[in-house]
This record gives C-alpha cells, structure tokens and sequence, in this order.
C-alpha cells in the first residue's frame, strides 16, 4: 500500500513538473521560431532604414520610431498619475475607508478590460468628444485634434497600463520598512515631507520596475491604437501631437494581413516580429531582475 | 473531489467530438475579404447579384490573406485582385456554361472580355484643386500608369486618362490624406513614394482599412481622398450629399481583374460566374458537387 | 484620532502646502475611479440609440439580434443589402475559443503552480516566476502571428483539419495569453495557505504530494478558481490572437474544427469602416458595451472568491 502511494506520489509531482516544463517549452518554441526565422533579416540598415518598394526591402525605422515616440508620451502620462495614486492609497489613506476600498476594485476592474474596449474608448471620448470639443473651441472647427493620433493613442495606452504601475509602485512602497517612516516621524516631517525625503527615494527602483512593464505592455498593445493613431504607411515621421504614426505591433498585422506579396514580405514581417519580440522581452526581463532582486532585498532584511 | 470533474470533462470532450461535423472530406474551403472591403462589395455585387455570403466564408483582412490561407489549404478556394497573386493558381472564368473560359490578363480585362474586372477609383469631395489636382493628374498620366503596372494592376485605357488635366499649382509644402481600399493600399503607396521622390515638397499620407473605411473617411471629413475598390453606392452618395452639399467626385484610376485563385494542386480548369455564386452562398459544398465539369 | 504628520498641527503655509498635496494624491486616486467610470459611460453612450432611437429601430433592435434572421438561420451580415445582425453566431463563436483555450490553461497552469509552490526548490521557484512572466510579456500579435503563420500548419498536417483557421488553433494561441494569468493567481493563492497547514499534515504521517493534493489545494480553492474565473474574463476579452486565426467566419457551430468568429475580433474588424451614427456603429459599441460588463462582472467574482480565500484563512487560523 505504502509502495502506491509513493508511486502516485511520483507520478503526481511530475506531472506537475511537466506542466512547468510544458510551459516553459511553449515559450521556447515561439522565441526559436521567430528568432531562427527572423535573425537572418536583421541588419543595421534594416532598423534605421525607411520601407521600400512597396514593404518588400528597406527598414522599419519609421514603426521603431513611432513605437519609441507612442511610448513616450504614455510613459509621461501614465508615470506621475499611477505614482500619486499608489502614495495616496499607501502613504495617506486610511486603510478602512471606503474610497480605497472603490479605487483597489476600480483598479483591478481596469486592469480586466479587454484591450478592444480600450479602443473604444480611445473613439468614442478622447477623439470624438475631447478631440471635437477641442477642435470647436480652439481651432474654430478645423479637424485638428478630432481625428486618430498619436495624441489619444498614447493616452489611450495610458489608461490601459494605469494599473501595472499603480501595483507596481505600491508593491515598491510596501518594501520600504515602517521603522523608516517612524522615525521621519518622531523627528517632525510632515507626511509629504517623509514621503519625498524618506519613502520616494528607496522606491525608485520598484516605480522602475512598473514604469518598464508599462513600457512593454504598451509597445505590444496594437487593438487600442487600430483606430485611434496607428497607420500603415507614413512618409514622414510624427512630430506634432496630431500626426498619426507607425507602430510595430500594427505593422506586423498589417504586413500578415495586407503585404503585397507574400513570400517577399515573410522575411521582413519575421524581422519584425523578431524587433518587437526583442525589445519587450529586453524590457520584461529588465523589469523581472530588478524585481527580483528587490525581493531578495526585502527577504534579506 | 476528483472524480467528477473528470468525468464531467470527458463528458464535455465525448460530446464535442460527437457533434458531428457537417464538414465532408472534399469541402470547399471558402476564403473572402471582411465586408469592409471594396472587393468585398464588388464580389457580392457582380457574382452574387447581392445575395448574402454562406456564414462559413473564412473573413480575412486583405488579399494578400486570402492567398496566404490558399496557399496553404488544398481545398481552398478565394478570390481577390489580381495584382496580389503568387503562390496559387489563378482560375480562367467563364461569364456562362457557353463562353469561354478568360484569363484575367492586361488585353482580357482591358477589353473586357474578362466577366469580373473593374475599375478602381479615387473619390474627393470637391473637384480637385491646387495639389491634390496636381496629384491626381500625375496619377492618370503616363508616369503614374506605369507604376500602376509595375505593382500588377491594369493601367487604364487612354481614353480614360482626361479626366483630371495636369495644371494643379502646387503650393507650399501641403500633405494629401488618402485612405480606404486594402486592394489599392500597395498601389496608392507606390504611388506616394514615387510623387513624393518626383516633386518633393508635398507628403502624401496613405492608409488602408478598406473601401468602406475609406468612404467613411470621406464621410467624416477625414481624408482628402479616398481610394475605393468600388464605386459609391446610392446610400454613400446620399451621405455626401447630405453632409457637403454635393455628389462626391469620381476619378477611375486603374483597372483590376478579380482574380479567383486554388491551391497549386487544384486542377480546376475553369469557373463559371453561376457556379462561383453557388458555391459562396454555400449552396454547393463540396468539390464533387460542384460537378465534373470542372475537374 | 491623531496620525503622524497630522497636518492639524502645523501652521500656515506649510499646512497650506500639505493639504494641496494630499488633495492631489487624492485626487490621483479618483481619477482612477473616473478613468474605469468613463470608459463605461462613453461606449455605453455610443451604443444607447440602439436601445432609443427610432431610427436606429427601423433596421435593428436589441430584440432582432437575439433572434434568427432569414430562413431560420443566425445571420450576422451587416454590410448588405438587408443588413443582418444576429449575436448568436458571434456568442457562440466567443465561448467555443474561450473553452478551448481554458481546457488547455487551467490545468497547464494550476499544475505548474502547484509544482512551483509545493515541490520545486527555491532556485526553481525564482527561475519559473519570471519565466511565466516573460510569457505574459509576448505582445498577442506576436501569439496571433505565430499562430496564423505555424500553429495553424503543423495543426492541419497532423490532423488534417479541414478548416486550417479554426477554434483549436486560436484556441492554442489564446490559451498563451490565458496561463500566465491563472498561474499567477493560482500560486499566489497556494503561496497564501499558511506553513501550518503543510507542517501539520506531514506531521501527521501524510508525504508531500498527498499534502500539496488534499490539504493545501482545497485550502486553497477560492483563490483557484478566482484564477481560473479571471483567466475566462481574459479568454473573452482578446482581440488579435482571435482576429488573426480564427477565420472570422460568423458560423452557428459548437464545432471546434470549424472557423468563428469573436466579439472582439467583429468590433476589431468592423469598426474602421462604420460611419459614425450609423446602425452598424452603435451595434459595435453595443457590443463593445456588453463585453465590458461581462469582463467587470467576471473581475468582481474573481475577486470576491480571493476575499473569500483570505477570510478562510484567516477564519481558519482563529479557530
């Protein structure tokens, strides 16, 4: 009987084991894949040049540049906002009340949206009643702000990576041991004064760490931006707030969905992949070691 | 605790495997364009004299799409333009049992022996003025139409050239917005890039999404121009109307054979435009069905 | 009650200086609020004439999309002469994937969680969080691509599937996007069930599996299944995995092996080429509308069920 169930046991904690394995092994082969298929495209001129003959030779500069541009501006949106409500909830509010109890299911609910949703939203509000709106009253009704652009885009993605950074900064204040905030206390600083002096700067990495997978998610999200920025092909690169831009993540759809000849375009549209898949796995594996060497931190001490 | 989720999920599994498919072995896999399209539209309108699609048509964003999934699937079948096709078989059609069958070739559909070719347009508001006349003319001229051949589309008959005379000033540096048709997005593109090497200066923006996208573009106010796979229907042009006063402006641009392509390892020789319509309505399923005629 | 800092006790413009910043943080935090309370309020917004509006009525109402269209059959065809909108096909398009996918994830990724919480080592355990994390990291249309582009082969090859785009193929890549979720919940709920519980049962004689099996995981149950409710919400909500490598075919089937097509994936589809105020907009905000509350209310139950988990634990270690 004992021998049973030590065999089960085996059995049970392999499988698990498996599952682990299988994972991991998922993840393997989409990055060999693309990698194998994708590295022998890459060169210097491929990341710097324009697209040529019709997406068939030449870069993606223009998708690489508008991604870093989109980012960006979502970045200098989405930072000071997420960060002062993670100090609200964490460093001022009464952990009881009502308001934090709203704002924590708020925040888990936004982070739920579907990513299409967002696109909606991006429609229905920034441009067709922020964008008209300012459109009426400042540009006397010329389409300026009213359309897609990297404007709404951008704050689009703002509110869709909301709360990786408020999760993400509050984990970060979280780290930083009561005993420090005490004695700020006992020495006479006001809140604000602890929590600039005292809390912000030990958090810094943490706010990092929030602030690179905001990046990430951001630079990978293509249904926000289908109709609120994003475009195929653009001669020029975006420099005004209402210039609509090249991304990525759009290009690769688009290129699967619409390249003119197919076979010609695979190598390219795997390099792009390869550039996308790159650069957000640069920045999740960033944001993870500075993550888990913050931990080990907080184990330690 | 464990037994029955499992059996509840073997359950699950029995069943679903059990709902017996409808699909034969020797379906017709059928490959189409979402109904933003113009080809859609075309297709719908010209093959299937407007009668809806069958539900199983597989929807795809762009011809270059469908002839990917073709590619792929030995029991496919899908239609598109013309300038699109490598890595499939084009499929001579035949305007009725009688005809002969037609290869969408430049004489073919230039002539218009070809039963589904058609033409391809830009739409404005307004008559062209200043650049965008400028723009258009060189699109219609010689230049442009060559450029038109070298993407694989069908430059248009010279008498059709006229429509708008070169003669548009072109003033300081000004960007033309083009959106709409998926069909032409390569062509306006190529288009863009050799104007835009030719009179630097002007920046022509292009962008897909689809006829419909682009028409509603046109609509909205959000483009300069729109290229269309199609023309405008009475329901289009009742919304310009309605909007601006006006009826939008019609400018054929090049001309486009659909294409109906298979997998390399069909040996269909040629379609009808009846049996086309039979098989995306969905009235004939399968391959054998569809009659030795073909095979 | 007296906290430290308390901006009562100072004076004159520092008070000033404190209280506007509290009101800032503060109002941070309800931007947040009115930032989920927007999103709702404007798509809502776009799809009420479909409720309202007379027009809107003459070629849709909420009561036709529920019902067959022509010839009996569910039809979605709104680009047509009749337009046709029939939510069925959409409806059972949506479930089909979303089944899929999660008979794929859930037990993929709550064995993986219970390895990575109960049997693997710590240096184990560091190496697969951040692995399951870099997975969560892939952007969908990467998965949609690779999908599209080589599941969607190897799948026919193997199987000779007769429809290469179907619900096993998108249901593969959705389920991709799906296991990082439920992992991450599963284990951070495993994680939760206190030292106490494991020590006591082994000390009673039980080894290590027959704790992880029927002492820790039943323990650990509501934080379980909130994983696996939130990991749903996500299968429902996605939108290019689906888009890309579904066929989009708005097919009436509980098939799996046939092509379908999502709400997600129908809005994604659509919405460029709608002309704003047209019957085909507000059906798409409609349904826009109605996949947020879905995924809200999914949200609020998941999240319960991981209160209800704490309380338990809690409750437990009272007692």
């Amino acid at each position: 009987m004992r021998r049973w169930i030590k065999f089960v046991g085996l059995a049970f904690t392999s499988l698990t084991g498996l599952a682990c394995l299988i994972i991991v092994a998922m993840l393997a082969i989409i990055l060999g894949n693309i990698a194998v298929h994708g590295w022998p495209r890459l060169s210097w001129e491929f990341i710097t040049g324009q697209p040529r003959a019709g997406m068939t030779a030449g870069g993606i500069f223009p998708a690489i540049f508008g991604t870093a541009a989109l980012v960006l501006l979502m970045t200098l949106a989405v930072v000071p906002l997420g960060v002062a409500a993670a100090i609200y909830l964490h460093e001022y509010a009464w952990q009881g009340s009502k308001l934090v109890h709203v704002v924590r299911l708020a925040l888990a609910n936004l982070a739920g949206v579907p990513a299409i949703v967002f696109g909606l939203f991006g429609l229905g509000f920034c441009i067709k009643f922020v964008g008209a709106g300012m459109d009426r009253a400042f540009f006397g009704g010329a389409l300026a702000f009213g359309q897609p652009c990297i404007l709404w885009a951008a704050l689009t993605l703002a509110v869709l990576t909301l709360p990786t950074v408020v999760v993400a900064t509050e984990e970060a204040l979280r780290a930083v041991p009561r005993s420090y905030r005490e004695v700020a206390y006992a020495a006479g600083a006001t809140r604000w004064q602890v929590v600039r002096y005292v809390v912000l700067p030990q958090s810094v990495s943490g706010i990092l760490t929030g602030t690179i997978l905001a990046v990430s998610r951001g630079a990978g999200e293509v249904a926000p931006i289908m109709f609120t920025g994003a475009a195929y092909y653009l001669p020029y690169l975006p420099v005004k707030l209402n210039d609509q831009f090249m991304e990525l993540g759009y290009h690769i759809y688009v290129l699967t969905t619409q390249s003119p000849d197919v076979e010609a375009t695979k190598p390219i549209l795997y390099a792009t992949v390869f550039v996308l898949l790159v650069l957000t796995f640069a920045l999740n594996l960033t944001a993870v070691l500075i993550r888990s060497r913050i931990r080990r931190r907080l184990r330690a001490g | 605790m464990t037994m029955k989720p499992l059996v509840a999920t073997l359950a699950v599994a029995l069943l679903l495997s059990g709902c017996a498919s409808r699909t034969e072995e020797d379906t017709i896999v059928l490959y189409g364009r979402e109904n933003n399209s113009g080809t859609y539209m075309y297709f719908k309108e010209h093959v299937l004299d407007k009668a809806d699609f069958a539900s199983q048509v597989q929807t795809l964003p762009g011809t270059a799409a469908v002839i990917n999934a073709v590619s792929k699937d030995r029991r496919s079948i899908g239609y598109g333009g013309i300038g699109y096709v490598k890595g499939v078989r084009t499929v001579p059609v035949k305007k009725d049992a009688d005809s002969p069958a037609v290869e969408p070739t430049l004489q073919n559909v230039v002539s218009g022996s070809y039963p589904i070719s058609r033409y391809l347009y830009f739409y404005t508001v307004h008559e062209p003025e200043g650049a965008l006349r400028h723009f258009a003319a060189w699109v219609l001229s010689d230049e442009g139409q060559e450029v038109c051949q070298k993407v694989g589309y069908y430059p248009l008959p010279p008498e059709w050239r006229g429509r708008v005379k070169s003669g548009g000033a072109r003033t300081e540096r000004k960007t033309i917005t083009v959106k709409g048709s998926d069909t032409m997005v390569i062509l306006g593109q190529r288009w863009a890039e050799h104007y835009m090497a030719k009179f630097p200066g002007t920046v022509v923006q292009v962008t897909g999404g689809g006829s419909g996208t682009g028409i509603a573009a046109l609509i909205n106010g959000a483009t300069d121009l729109c290229q269309s796979s199609r023309p405008l229907d009475e329901k289009e042009r009742g919304q310009i109307r309605a909007r601006f006063g006006k009826d939008p402006v019609e400018i054929p641009v090049a001309m486009d054979g659909l294409a109906i392509f298979v997998h390399d390892s069909n040996p269909l020789m040629a379609i009808s435009l009846a049996e086309l319509k039979a098989i995306y309505t969905g009235k004939v399923r399968t391959w054998r069905e569809l009659g030795s005629a073909g095979r | 009650m007296d906290r430290p800092g308390d901006e009562l006790l100072l004076k004159g413009r520092r008070r000033i200086v404190e209280t506007l910043l509290e009101t800032a943080v503060r109002s941070s935090a309800v931007l947040v609020i009115a930032a989920l309370v927007l999103i709702f309020v404007f798509v809502a917004k776009e799809a009420l004439p479909l409720l309202t509006s007379g027009d809107v009525h003459k070629e849709v109402t909420p009561w036709t999309m529920l019902r067959q269209q022509q010839d009996g059959e569910f039809v979605w065809q709104p680009v047509s002469e009749k337009p046709k909108y029939s939510l069925p096909p959409l409806l059972v398009g949506t479930l089909k994937v979303s089944v899929v996918a999660l008979l794929i994830a859930i037990p993929l990724a709550i064995l993986a969680a219970i390895f990575t919480s109960e049997f693997a080592p710590q240096q184990l355990r560091e190496l697969v969080k951040p692995v399951v994390e870099l997975l969560a990291g892939i952007p969908s249309v990467v998965i949609g691509f690779f999908a599209l582009m080589v599941v969607a082969t190897w799948l026919q090859d193997a199987f000779g599937f007769i429809f290469r785009l179907n619900a096993i193929t998108a249901g593969i890549g959705l389920s991709l996007a799906v296991i990082p979720i439920v992992f991450t919940v599963a284990e951070d709920a495993l994680s939760a069930v206190p030292q106490t519980f494991r020590d006591g049962s082994l000390a009673l004689g039980a080894n290590r599996w027959q704790t992880a099996w029927r002492v820790v995981l039943p323990a650990a149950t509501p934080g379980v299944f909130a994983a696996c409710v939130l990991g749903f919400g996500r299968a429902v909500g996605e939108t290019m995995i689906v888009l890309m490598a579904s066929g989009n075919a708005a097919v009436m089937s509980f098939d799996p092996r046939e092509s379908f097509r999502s709400f997600s994936a129908t809005i994604a589809a659509e919405l460029g080429e709608v002309v704003y105020g047209s019957p085909h907009y507000h059906v798409l905000f409609f349904i826009g509308a109605f996949l947020f509350v879905i995924t809200f209310l999914l949200n609020l139950a998941g999240h319960w069920y991981v209160g209800r988990l704490r309380a338990r634990l809690e409750g437990k270690l009272k007692a």
